[in-house]
């Protein structure tokens, strides 16, 4: 069934967006998650990569989370002397996050949710009128 | 004759089985539209009036009995191609999935969806009425 499959690719999308949301969360919280020591590192930031998925079972053409990558761009760097993590010069790296774009990519996954949800409730509002076609008095 | 077998019936519900795999296409691409390298497809419209008139193109051979084969009958037969639909703008990712345009596909899917299945709703109401049956 095409709405079916419609409904399930929209389904699979919303999950991967919701994982998308969780490793933004996350970064956001990490946001000042820095060493204790001065050789070790920060909170990396990461960021997820879609797939296309085909379902073989259903046809469906679905979507999954192709993984979780680590950001490899360079930390910032903070001038506090007095910091656990601070090295000779009195630097501490700091994670390479940035919240503002961790905001606007949440918003960005938000609205991509907010579209499937509304091409799944398509998909449903369509099948139930169909199914409407059998009590047409 | 059935009433399946209608040609009006048969085109409307060709119209809602192009309509279904449609939105199919319309879902999946949204649910794609932070896919690296994804490119939008959608349905090759199909001319549903010509179906009406009988002039779908390909000619089938008269069915006068239940059991007879349906060899190549218009409206049944119907393939549908999937082409990649005209893009405005590319992502760096490769993606060209622009998500307003696709919920516009979505909405008039479901407003032409509406409007088929009243049709037939309307048609059965129609039949009912001929056999006697009042509405």
């Amino acid at each position: 069934m095409d709405l079916e499959n419609a409904m399930q690719t929209g389904a699979s999308a919303m999950r991967s967006q919701s994982t998308r949301i969780r490793i933004i969360s996350e970064n956001i919280a990490n946001a000042e998650s820095m060493a204790t020591d001065p050789s070790g590192e920060p909170y990396r930031r990461r960021s997820v990569s879609f797939q296309s998925e085909l379902d073989r079972a259903t046809g469906a053409n679905k979507v999954k989370v192709g993984g979780v990558i680590e950001d490899q761009s360079d930390f910032q760097l903070r001038y506090e002397p007095n910091h656990p993590a601070a090295d000779g010069n009195g630097y501490v790296k700091a994670p390479n996050v940035n919240v503002m774009v961790e905001t606007m990519d949440m918003r960005t996954a938000q609205r991509s949710y907010e579209a499937n949800l509304a091409s799944v409730k398509a998909a449903q509002s369509m099948m139930m009128r169909t199914i409407d076609l059998l009590n047409s008095r | 004759m059935s009433v399946k077998e209608l040609p009006l019936f048969a085109a409307l519900r060709a119209k809602m089985a192009w309509i279904s795999e449609r939105q199919k296409l319309l879902s999946e691409n949204i649910a794609n539209a932070d896919t690296p390298d994804y490119r939008p497809r959608d349905l090759k419209p199909v001319d549903f009036g010509k179906m009406v008139e009988g002039k779908s193109g390909n000619v089938g051979m008269m069915v006068t009995n239940a059991r007879h084969l349906a060899g190549g009958k218009g409206a049944q037969n119907l393939d549908f191609k999937a082409v990649e639909s005209e893009t405005y703008e590319v992502s760096p990712s490769g993606n060209a999935v622009s998500i307003e345009e696709e919920m516009m596909k979505v909405g008039q899917a479901q407003m032409d969806f509406e409007v088929t299945t009243n049709l037939y709703r309307k048609h059965t109401a129609l039949l009912k009425m001929a056999l006697g049956r009042g509405n």
